[in-house]
């Protein structure tokens, strides 16, 4: 028998439906700021614009079309908690139609099938289970046909 | 070279624990054993200490307040101010910017750096790498530190035309450091072979990542010059700079906030590079006057993006000096003498910066044993925290007496 104390089982980070539900729009229909001063594009939103300092923000809905930058097959076997069930998960850098660069997932594409520079457009999908059992819904992105 | 700034802070002695996988082991006791250590190499008592800084991950504590858990831990005298900093692998950075300012402040003379990684609460793993920079959007839509990572790799790859041959070298050259420093987390472990490093598969992923890891603590004591003359060091001298970038990764391109960010992509390290600017006008130095580097590998490419980043090799063209030899013995810039992230070990703030600012130290004092560069004088080290939304950048340099 071992004198030595038990590996801890690491605890999973608490995240809260509140603070979810605070930048659902966001996740939902990719908002973010735009500077009513400089008129620069923002994402995620902000309190004040750092290019011009200025603080009239209005919300802006980023573009739902783009171009893959660059992306990863993540077969590292560390994914993501709440979404260890997904296979061949494809995790993406994506240039929007306006300028704006997001991170995400490409659905429903296998790493084989997608190369850089391709069109993808977002779509709103199921994401993770929060603590407290409710879904996640947020944006992924998916290869437009042709 | 030139003269350095007129602020002079001299270092005076550093310690390191090994890494310790014991669960019986607290916080408390790992950073006792690298104070004391510390102390006894700079000839010191705990009441000698006037100022300190402690570098945490606030993830991995339960407590908060820790500047007075640290002075109660350490036995020293309940007025000495200790500042702690949670910036991730950076902090222990951090912690150096805030003592050295307050000995060239003039106002102490006396301070002490502490670093500490030690889970009690989330493991190394877990800590950081699920939540993500950006937990409103990273941690709910599953992005992690290793995708961005990873990303970040490719890009550079495909931007700058490479395989993953100087990866695969970089974790090379890097195990052959490590098999010549008894403190490595490789140290007596086979090498791998170049076959195994270029495997593309996940085996070979993890091969090129820093991927040993374990809890540490480390400590270093910081004079003011005046102090230094009076105890007779060596003109041991440190200089640090540190800039942010956007923790959001899709603000890593073309970021407006910022004119010095504006054009560059995630490929390329901007606050590396007001950081370094920075450092190396503090210390009087230029990037050619340096002669070693310790920056932060968590990959291969991240290690050959700060070379970048430092401005010792143009954008883009860090990989092809890698596969030049340029960071070997005997080439122009020997990086990561210690073994880096990959072989030394990733321990987060509790050495990832502090076990590339000792390998300096131990470089530039000539104590560097087998892997000594010789007629060593500046070294640069370098790390990030949270996927370089903070990059800090210190310049040691043995002044001429």
């Amino acid at each position: 028998m071992t004198t030595e104390l038990p590996v801890p089982i690491p605890r999973v980070e608490i995240h809260s439906t509140l603070r979810s539900a605070r930048e659902r729009e966001g996740r939902y229909r990719l908002v973010g700021s735009r500077c009513s001063s400089c008129q620069a594009l923002w994402f995620p939103r902000r309190f004040v614009c750092p290019r011009c300092h200025s603080r009239e923000l209005e919300p802006y809905q980023c573009s739902h079309r783009g171009t893959v930058v660059t992306f990863w097959p993540d077969t590292m076997g560390f994914p993501a908690i709440g979404y260890e069930e997904i296979e061949d998960r494809v995790v993406a850098l994506v240039r929007l139609d306006d300028g704006v660069h997001v991170i995400t997932e490409i659905a429903d594409t296998p790493a084989g099938r997608l190369q850089n520079g391709d069109r993808v457009r977002m779509v709103l999908r199921r994401q993770k289970r929060e603590d407290t059992g409710n879904w996640c819904y947020g944006y992924k992105f998916e290869k437009e046909a042709g | 070279m030139t003269k350095a700034g007129d602020k002079r802070v001299v270092v005076a002695s550093w310690a390191i624990t090994p890494r310790v996988d014991s669960q019986e082991i607290a916080w408390r006791e790992l950073l006792v054993k690298a104070f004391y250590e510390a102390l006894e190499g700079a000839g010191l008592g705990p009441g000698d200490v006037e100022v300190g800084s402690v570098a945490y991950n606030e993830r991995t504590v339960s407590e908060a307040a820790l500047g007075t858990h640290t002075v109660d831990a350490l036995g020293l005298r309940m007025n000495t101010p200790m500042i702690p900093v949670s910036h991730a692998c950076a902090g222990g950075g951090l912690a150096l910017f805030n003592v050295w300012h307050y000995l060239a402040s003039g106002q102490f003379e006396v301070g002490v750096v502490l670093t500490f990684q030690k889970s009690e609460v989330y493991d190394l793993m877990e800590c950081m790498n699920p939540i993500g920079n950006y937990p409103d959007y990273d941690f709910v839509l599953g992005f992690t530190h290793m995708q961005y990572g990873f990303l970040r790799d490719r890009w550079y790859m495909e931007k700058y035309g490479y395989d993953l041959e100087p990866s695969a070298r970089w974790a090379h050259q890097c195990h052959l450091w490590a098999r010549q420093n008894p403190l490595a987390a490789t140290y007596g472990k086979p090498m791998p072979s170049m076959e195994e490093l270029l495997d593309p598969g996940p085996e070979g992923v993890r091969a090129r990542s820093a991927t040993h890891r374990g809890p540490t603590a480390t400590a270093t004591v910081l004079v003011s010059e005046k102090r230094a003359g009076r105890m007779g060091l060596e003109p041991l001298c440190a200089w640090v700079a540190f800039a942010f970038r956007p923790p959001y990764i899709g603000n890593h391109f073309f970021f407006a906030g910022d004119p010095d960010h504006a054009g560059h992509d995630i490929a390329e390290q901007p606050a590396m590079l007001q950081a370094a600017r920075k450092a190396y006008e503090l210390a009087g130095v230029a990037p050619e006057d340096v002669n070693l580097v310790q920056p932060h590998d968590l990959t291969g490419f991240e290690g050959i993006m700060s070379l970048e980043g430092l401005g010792l090799v143009p954008f883009g063209e860090g990989g092809r000096f890698v596969l030049a030899g340029g960071t070997g013995p005997g080439g122009r810039y020997p990086a990561c003498t210690h073994g880096g992230g990959i072989a030394f070990g990733h321990t987060s703030v509790g050495s990832d910066f502090q076990a590339g600012f000792i390998e300096n130290c131990l470089q530039l004092t000539g104590r560097a044993g087998e892997r000594q560069v010789p007629n060593a004088r500046v070294g640069v080290v370098q790390a990030y925290g949270t996927h370089h939304s903070l990059d800090v950048v210190c310049v040691l340099r043995m002044l001429r007496r």
